[in-house]
């Protein structure tokens, strides 16, 4: 089937823009992942294959971004991230399980250093997606789920 | 992720036959070094390891060229092909490869392979960073300037994933004290205990670095101390003189940024007492590479790579007579102790605290001071602690040769946010 | 505390961190003179925000070319 030359290279190879779609969902407030096609386990972030069993398949799903913060540290001078620092935001990085069940290092923002040893020993809590703006792309950090 | 990687015999031993390294140094404000090269550095390394081999130039088949960084500090992005000349090498096979900090763990796993494979019979393996300058400007590579946080700090986010870490931010922030914080809360320790235990840590290294002509800080905290004016040593590790930079890490948890080579070479064990006879045999050589996002993947990839390395040679943690940790975040260095068994799980933190893991305790790790003494070159580091090793188990270590002869060395390589390694070498054969 | 009770403590830092003297520190002392690399302001900054709760990434140390001037950032930051 291959030795039809004349084929245009783009009928012939024409792939999903994964990383694109998954950057410009989040501008529109959606959070795409991916579901393996054989043992179902949620891809986040999505990627072509499955990193949970192995299988080399796997579909669109869209998360709902709940999730619970099971542990965080606050950055100091040396690792602080000045894309924040810069937006004067306050913020701990820590593990956060999304309902579905995938977890990822992640920004938890509005917890200054007073908040964060209130709630230490507190975890884990919920937590809530925020589609933060960061200028040229829209990122996904998440805030306490208070209510 | 899938754990079902069962890591192979080699289909011939291989043996370390021959080690060279240059000392880490400052080539940036060292008078004596200043002006020195990245061909120099390496082509110094190379050739102490043939001389250590007994061996020429001409007499080596093959080499790997190592580095974590070379397009910010050496403006090169094939560096192998640019310093062959430097030790007779024009013109025969090579490999330029780069894993971050992790580089020089892996230089020898690549060379291992070219030699097991039977492709080759004498290889060379050697690594090289430059981490405190960077060039200046469009000129030779004697003419460097200081690497200013402007440049470092924003390049150092390319160790994380493009395509959505780096961006969704969280793993960046956890780089260093994920795993610290994690292990504090699973053993009920308070700020103020993992302090101390972190504190006696660098305190422990710094002794065996004192002790280590080519590391780059060679002066106790009992001096440094001193000096300050501070007659208990614990009082000024908490005082201003040593800030924290990280919730957890105070600056003497920080690896000193150096400049640097090291080298070996590696044949056939059936031959390799034509070259020494006290060749060390790599055994096997686990693997596990885990990208920033995972939550504790510095734990994760170390309990992996270990367990394959255990697997493919039959031996358990209690056979390990010495290891060495890349701790270029200080508190990995009893944590990956602990995790590989090597400290009895729980109780890391107190052999700590009691200097069992000082070059003169009772369970070794780091004996040549390891990042916050020895010194950080990014990617010679891995090689630095091979040679450091390798020079233990030969028992030349002088004032600082651990106790007991080691037989088997654990390596637990890490870098570039985050590749590691857990080797295993065998002595007194 | 006062902008120059700041001050003098941010001398007696760059002293330490610079490893210079701090009788040749004044407020017009710029401090990217004095060294750019981390191993040099790491321990600046973190002694910074051990002292006034203030954080400056190492990384964004040198936008304060005098002492003066990161006394007053200080200041304004510590309220």
């Amino acid at each position: 089937m291959e030795n039809n030359n004349t084929i245009k290279t783009e009928d012939f190879w024409n792939p999903e823009h994964i990383v694109e779609k998954f950057w410009n969902g989040l501008k529109e407030g959606k959070i795409y992942g991916r579901k393996c096609k054989e043992c179902g386990a949620i891809e986040f972030p999505p990627h072509l294959a499955c990193n949970e069993c192995g299988y080399h398949e796997t579909e669109w799903v869209e998360l709902s971004g709940k999730g619970t913060l099971k542990s965080f540290v606050f950055t100091g001078i040396l690792n602080a991230r000045l894309e924040l620092e810069d937006r004067g935001l306050k913020y701990v990085c820590g593990e956060v399980q999304l309902e579905e069940g995938p977890s990822i290092n992640a920004v938890i923002l509005g917890v200054s250093k007073k908040k964060g040893k209130e709630i230490a020993d507190k975890l884990p809590l919920k937590v809530k997606p925020v589609f933060y703006d960061m200028g040229r792309y829209t990122t996904l950090f998440f805030e306490l789920d208070e209510d | 992720m899938v754990q079902n990687v069962k890591v192979g015999k080699n289909m011939r031993s291989v043996s370390i036959v021959g080690i060279g390294a240059t000392p880490f140094m400052n080539l940036i404000k060292n008078d004596t070094y200043h002006g020195l090269t990245n061909g120099e550095l390496f082509g110094h390394a190379a050739l102490d390891a043939m001389k250590d081999a007994h061996i020429e130039p001409r007499d080596v088949q093959y080499f790997f060229h190592g580095s974590a960084n070379p397009h910010v500090l050496f403006n090169a992005i094939t560096p192998n092909l640019q310093v062959a000349d430097w030790f007779g090498m024009r013109g025969k096979g090579s490999i330029s490869h780069s894993e971050g900090c992790c580089t020089g763990y892996i230089a020898l796993e690549e060379a291992v392979f070219a030699v097991a494979s039977g492709a080759y019979d004498v290889v060379l393996t050697g690594a090289c960073d430059c981490g405190t300058g960077m060039p200046d400007g469009n000129t030779p590579d004697h003419m460097r300037v200081e690497l200013s946080t402007e440049v470092l700090f924003p390049d150092l986010d390319s160790i994380f994933d493009r395509a959505y870490g780096r961006y969704l931010g969280g793993g960046p922030g956890m780089n260093h004290d994920d795993w610290i914080n994690l292990y504090a809360h699973e053993n009920n320790l308070t700020l103020e205990q993992v302090d101390d235990v972190l504190n006696h840590q660098s305190y422990h290294m710094r002794r065996a670095g004192a002790l280590c002509p080519r590391a780059i800080r060679r002066t106790t905290f009992d001096e440094l101390a001193k000096e300050a004016g501070y007659d208990d040593v614990w009082e000024y590790m908490r005082s201003p003189h040593n800030p924290k930079m990280t919730q957890y890490l105070r600056t003497s948890s920080d690896s000193c940024v150096a400049d640097g080579a090291a080298a070996c070479i590696v044949v056939p064990t059936e031959i390799a007492h034509e070259f020494t006879d006290k060749p060390v045999e790599v055994l096997a050589i686990g693997a596990s590479v885990l990208d920033a996002i995972v939550p504790h993947l510095e734990k994760k990839a170390t309990a992996e790579a270990a367990r394959q390395v255990y697997e493919a040679t039959g031996l358990t943690a209690d056979d390990m007579d010495l290891v060495f940790v890349n701790d270029f975040i200080g508190s990995s260095a009893f944590l990956a102790a602990e995790e590989i068994g090597y400290l009895p799980k729980g109780e890391g933190w107190k052999y700590v605290l009691d200097g069992r893991i000082a070059y003169d305790g009772d369970k070794p790790i780091n004996t040549n001071g390891g990042r916050t003494s020895y010194g950080h070159a990014f990617g010679a580091s891995g090689l630095a602690d091979i040679f450091e090793a390798v020079t233990q188990m030969r028992g030349e270590a002088g004032l600082r040769q651990v106790k007991k002869l080691p037989k088997h060395v654990f390596l637990r390589g890490f870098g570039g946010a985050q590749n590691v390694r857990a080797t295993i070498l065998r002595a007194g054969f | 505390m006062s902008r120059e009770e700041i001050v003098a403590k941010l001398i007696e830092f760059a002293a330490l961190s610079f490893k210079v003297d701090a009788s040749t520190l004044t407020e017009e002392t710029n401090l990217n003179d004095l060294g750019t690399s981390s191993v040099l302001r790491v321990g600046m900054s973190a002694s910074i925000e051990n002292e006034f709760d203030v954080m400056i990434p190492v990384a964004r140390f040198g936008n304060f070319e005098t002492i003066g001037k990161l006394a007053d950032f200080v200041l304004e930051e510590a309220e």
